[in-house]
């Protein structure tokens, strides 16, 4: 039976924009932790106060024209540019198709039997309620300025100037992965996973599953997020729900999964993880290179809470021995774990009981969130990418910060040389989903 | 204020802009629909294009009057004196 491969792999980060600035990022466990926009502390007094900021992006340098802008979310824009930088990994010719939309064909490609699956959590969520401020201010704010009022007051009603007329194509979480489809002029199935947290690995699983089951050959899969708007809004929610990181007097140590000193997630801006996923076959017949497989693709649901994993680690456990088992291996095959470790006191404690029960301190662990903060519905496909990478060099990222951690687990703390065959790569997410990946090298 | 021959370059940019089109116009009677096979979505985006080039509201009822480039110049020139007066 054919494996499902992966050919192509695609980047946008706060710590780089393509893969290999990505991957030194990881590393060199360089982050990027910033003060949160100055402005949205006009709206509320923030506990967190720090994130993890995307790089300004030239989008205009990535072939985005001034209507690509108006038309699509940030968060559609930089699942293209992760999506084109995946493609041209796989060597994927990419070609200007016939069309008024500045489509794209995928030379040698067979655009019915190609999809595209792209995990977000919240979608086009800046459109929507920068539009929503402007539905809800524009004729307050107009009289405000007739009657000269104060502009420390209207100054922070920030809305744009009109309704965009695109805003339900923009906003709604399927046009990340219809704005890939259309793009590549991709006809096969093209479906949008939203499971918060745990979106870009699902979406990834969903893409090996149709590519098993035959429905496609080829897939455009991840995940993508981008978690900026004008009012602090999205983080505001998380903040309030206390499960953002502490800054503490060194905001730069303060992100520590694993640590017995955690206290919350660094929120990120977001980010974009795309990779290629094709049946072994077709991409050895296009002469691709492969640069790992899937063995495995696992989901359960905690039908527990809407915001706490069960503190019984249950759903998890059997998510992980369904994995295991698909992959036909033993747990202790499993090398290396890319953990979901969000840095949550809860969530680590979970995470690291379960695993500690399955795999003892054989496999080294790390977190991927210690360097790049929590990107929601990217981190998943981010933290498969870096999964592929460790395969490919044999080596991984330490585990950022972690000075004094919750268990007698193999923690990476230092860059070394690794033996790395299988990787288990587990997401968990609000709402009580759990999936996995299992990665193995060729 | 733009004078005639100004509106003309913009509204002819902003339609080659908006159709990814390769090759400048030189005809302002050219016809959205019959042309360019435009959509209403093509006019909505032309109108997005023109408000950003003249920052100034489009009405939304006019877009449906554009039926030809000089439509569109026309339409901008009476704005503009309008706006003047």
């Amino acid at each position: 039976m054919d494996k499902v491969v992966i050919t192509g792999l695609g980047v946008v980060s706060p710590v780089g924009c393509n893969v290999k600035a990505f991957w030194d990022a990881c590393l060199n466990g360089q982050s990027n932790v910033q003060p949160i926009p100055a402005h949205w502390n006009n709206y509320t007094d923030y506990k967190s106060g720090i994130w993890s900021p995307l790089p300004e992006i030239d989008f205009k340098s990535h072939g985005f024209n001034r209507l690509d802008l108006m038309q699509r979310d940030p968060v559609s824009l930089i699942a293209m540019i992760a999506a084109n930088q995946a493609l041209e990994q796989a060597g994927v010719e990419i070609a200007p198709a016939n069309g008024k939309n500045k489509q794209n064909t995928l030379l040698e490609i067979d655009s019915e039997k190609a999809g595209v699956f792209i995990g977000t959590g919240i979608g086009g969520a800046k459109t929507f309620l920068e539009n929503n401020a402007c539905h809800m201010l524009k004729r307050t704010t107009d009289k405000l300025e007739e009657a000269s009022v104060d502009s420390d007051i209207t100054d922070r009603l920030l809305h744009p100037p009109k309704i965009n007329p695109f805003v339900v194509s923009m906003l709604m979480q399927n046009s990340v992965s219809a704005s890939v489809g259309i793009k590549y002029s991709l006809n096969g199935m093209n479906r949008t996973i939203t499971q918060a947290c745990a979106s870009g690995t699902s979406a990834i699983g969903s893409a090996y599953q149709a590519i098993q089951s035959g429905q496609v050959d080829f897939a455009i899969c991840g995940g993508a997020e981008y978690q900026y708007d004008d009012y602090g809004s999205l983080c505001m929610g998380f903040d309030v729900a206390r499960t953002l990181v502490n800054p503490g007097d060194n905001p730069e140590k303060a992100n520590r999964p694993f640590d017995k000193d955690r206290s919350g997630f660094l929120y990120s801006q977001g980010g974009a993880g795309i990779l290629i996923l094709e049946k072994e076959s077709h991409a050895k017949q296009r002469g691709a290179t492969i640069l790992a497989h899937i063995a495995a693709y696992a989901e359960t649901f905690d039908a527990y809470s809407m915001m706490s994993i069960n503190p019984d680690g249950g759903e998890i456990t059997r998510m992980i021995h369904k994995a295991v088992d698909e992959a036909q291996l033993q747990l202790s095959d499993i090398d290396y774990i890319n953990t979901h470790g969000t840095g949550t006191k809860l969530n680590d404690e979970i995470e690291s009981n379960v695993i500690d029960g399955l795999f003892g301190n054989k496999p080294i662990i790390n977190s991927t969130k210690s360097v790049l903060g929590h990107s929601i519905g990217a981190s998943g496909a981010l933290e498969a990418i870096v999964s592929v990478l460790s395969l490919q060099n044999q080596t991984t990222h330490p585990c950022k910060n972690l000075e004094n951690p919750i268990r007698d687990l193999n923690f990476v703390t230092s860059l070394k040389q690794q033996n790395i065959s299988h990787v288990l790569s587990e997401s968990f997410a609000f709402g009580g989903h759990n999936s996995a990946l299992v990665f193995s090298g060729n | 204020m733009y004078n005639r021959s100004e509106v003309v370059t913009i509204v002819r940019d902003a339609v080659v802009e908006t159709f990814d089109l390769k090759e400048e116009i030189q005809n302002d009677n050219l016809a959205f629909q019959k042309d360019f096979k435009a959509d209403s979505i093509d006019m909505v985006s032309l109108s997005l294009v023109l408000e950003d080039e003249f920052e100034a509201e489009i009405e939304e009822d006019q877009v449906e009057n554009f039926i030809t480039i000089n439509n569109v110049v026309d339409y901008i020139m009476d704005r503009q004196t309008q706006k003047a007066t």
